[in-house]
């Protein structure tokens, strides 16, 4: 905490203006379709490097936490999700959006991510320290177990229609192994082809299936919505609806905070931990993905919780946890910085001075939201047709910029043909999406994890993070099963 | 029986999406043997290259199957309800129209390319009016100054850079 409280005194009115510009940035980035946090944080890199380090790093900070507030608002206006963690807030906010609830919609959402970044930032001040010491201690089993576990509930999610879930995640981790595979650097799938030897792109992927089909939806006239007849803020009351649903926030918050401590996890287990959590612990399940506000809050508030959270490990032991802490470390390897346990004490004020720059963020993407939500709520006045041609422009740059390919415009544009099928099919992408991360993630953790006990099964049974986390996925089947069974038993009496 | 042709739209199309996956899977499947990276003898079952992406594609294609012979099922039932309408190809035309776009950025660069697309989409569509190709040309010129000149990004070099010798005079 004294990290935090010394921070203030490193700001500067230069870092005020680069908070306040990154905030806005990222709010109208993260509401672009398909420019999502990693692509304006990579394209921002390299400007990032002729600043001072912490101004440099503020300001990758401030992209990256406010694109995921403004992801929410093309994903609760025009079903596509601004960035790909903000695929849940599809599920609920768009049907809220058609019931013409867009602006409690979007009230809910904003109080939920700023409740999640706040909470994200209190548990980075206050315990950072010793949360890094306990994600230190997980072993590759208990990576496992937690990819395991992610899988399965990713799977259940799908309610109603598991065969298509298990179909899609099984075509997602194929998908993820394409590539070179590491242990014995051998292809898997490319059939020599050589731009599939990198693996299929993620970025690409998500921008075809998201974006693409979606623009394909809008402009061929198959996506109808109704829109909110008054352009208006939300109100004091819809902004504080939030704290009608304490469990689910707070409980939703913790889980980012816990997920975006571990290394690999991040925002999308998060979000579907903690979707699945307030769904089964809600008293109408039933209206989850048709417009709950707990299913909004849940989604919104653990993918906000992660991106101060995935700090920690990056901070405290110099390990980034995903892509976009990875960008970050580059900051501070071309400034000397170490990031590690000894950052602490060689450069408090440094540390100091990045926790306020979070937190600040928080507040001017809050604020600079709110102000403009007249103007992004437009959005659902204007035509399907303009929003779904002014989506290709977007897409091609977006896909081109990840690697200066043009190939990568091209599998996008494959994966949005994908996509509009799996809509027309009301098959969900999602579990996809999810199979392509936490596939390797598996893959990678288990064969250490066998490596290391020879063989021998029972090293995640005798694990205690990685018993009680399969313990949970066996306890959620086994509930699953049952609901099922019970279900289909009074189906056919 | 359901007759409702939304329903019996939605059971068509995910009867041939399951069916191509099923069929992906098992030619995949086919294939692993030559394709699914390199094993050397002597690897524990663990560690096999081939152990994830098999896993993956026989579980993938087990459950799209049973979900194609589901659906396969009931679209026999709701046949009558089918109307058997071909004439929306919107998104193939579409996908056609996004390629030729990418081309067009590699030939004439990114900006015009994307003023002469948006155009043309909206002419497509029937957005004919003046503000619809004031609305596009303005979003081209947004994207150029937003992209390109502020954040700087790169694109492909144009055979004929069209940007290039306005600004040039």
């Amino acid at each position: 905490m004294s990290y935090f409280l010394n921070g203030f005194e490193q700001l500067t009115p230069l870092l005020i203006l680069v908070l306040i510009a990154g905030a806005a940035g990222g709010v109208i980035l993260g509401a672009i379709p398909g420019l999502g946090p990693a692509i304006a944080v990579a394209v921002l890199l390299p400007v990032s490097f002729t600043m001072d380090p912490v101004v440099g790093l503020s300001l990758l900070l401030g992209v990256y936490s406010a694109s995921i507030y403004g992801g929410a608002v093309p994903a609760i206006l025009i079903n596509t999700p601004g960035t790909a963690v903000n695929v849940l807030t599809t599920f609920d906010g768009y049907p809220m959006t058609r019931r013409g609830e867009a602006r409690r919609a979007l009230g809910l959402a904003y109080s939920a991510s700023f409740i999640g970044g706040m909470m994200s930032i209190l548990a980075l001040t206050m315990l950072s320290q010793p949360l890094a010491r306990i994600a230190a201690t997980f072993t590759s089993a208990d990576y496992a177990a937690a990819a395991f576990l992610g899988l399965t509930l990713v799977t259940l999610a799908q309610r109603g229609d598991l065969l298509a879930g298990i179909m899609m995640l099984g075509l997602g981790v194929f998908l993820s192994s394409v590539g070179f595979e590491k242990v014995f650097i051998s292809q898997r799938f490319t059939m020599d082809i050589e731009f599939l030897r990198g693996g299929v792109p993620l970025v690409p992927t998500v921008l075809g299936l998201f974006a693409i089909s979606q623009a394909f939806a809008l402009i061929a006239g198959d996506e109808t919505h109704v829109a909110e007849g008054k352009a208006r803020r939300s109100t004091l009351r819809e902004l504080l609806e939030v704290f009608h649903y304490p469990v689910t926030l707070f409980r939703s918050a913790g889980f980012g905070v816990i997920m975006g401590v571990l290394p690999g996890v991040g925002e999308w287990m998060a979000q579907f931990f903690s979707y699945e959590l307030a769904k089964r612990g809600s008293k109408t399940p039933e209206k989850f993905g048709n417009g709950a506000p707990e299913g909004l809050i849940a989604a919104e508030a653990a993918n906000n919780a992660v991106p101060a959270s995935a700090m920690v490990p990056l901070l405290s032991l110099g390990i980034p946890g995903e892509a976009l802490t990875a960008m970050m470390m580059s900051v501070f390897l071309v400034h000397n910085i170490i990031p590690g346990p000894t950052l602490f004490e060689s450069q408090p004020e440094f540390v100091g001075a990045l926790y306020v720059a979070m937190f600040l963020v928080n507040i001017f993407a809050v604020v600079f939201l709110y102000l403009i939500t007249p103007w992004l709520i437009r959005i659902c006045h204007l035509d399907q047709r303009i929003i779904g041609a002014a989506i290709f422009p977007l897409v091609l740059v977006g896909a081109y910029s990840i690697n200066y390919n043009i190939v990568d415009c091209y599998i996008a544009l494959t994966f949005g043909l994908f996509g509009y099928a799996f809509k027309k099919a009301d098959l969900p992408v999602a579990p996809i999406l999810i199979g392509m991360i936490l596939g390797p993630i598996f893959e990678n953790r288990f064969r250490q994890a066998m490596s290391i006990a020879d063989g021998d099964w029972t090293i995640f049974v005798t694990r205690p993070v990685s018993l009680g986390l399969l313990s949970i996925a066996a306890l959620i089947l086994l509930a699953y099963l049952h609901t099922s069974f019970k279900e289909r038993a009074r189906n056919e009496s | 029986m359901n007759s409702d042709p939304q329903i019996a739209e939605k059971r068509r199309w995910r009867a041939a999406v399951a069916g191509a996956v099923f069929l992906f899977c098992v030619a995949m499947l086919y294939l692993a043997p030559d394709h699914s990276g390199r094993t050397p003898p002597g690897t524990a079952y663990y560690n096999a290259a081939w152990l994830l992406p098999v896993a993956a594609l026989l579980l993938a294609g087990v459950a799209a199957l049973v979900v194609a012979a589901k659906s396969l099922r009931a679209v026999r039932r709701d046949r009558s309800a089918l109307t058997f309408d071909l004439r929306k190809w919107g998104p193939a035309a579409l996908a056609a129209s996004f390629a030729a776009y990418v081309q067009l950025t590699l030939l004439i660069g990114y900006t015009p390319a994307t003023a002469v697309y948006i155009l043309a989409l909206f002419q497509a569509t029937g957005l004919r009016l003046w503000r619809h190709r004031a609305l596009a040309v303005a979003m081209a010129i947004a994207l150029q100054l937003l992209f390109l000149d502020l954040l700087d990004i790169w694109m492909p070099a144009p055979v004929y850079d069209l940007v290039g010798m306005f600004r040039q005079g």
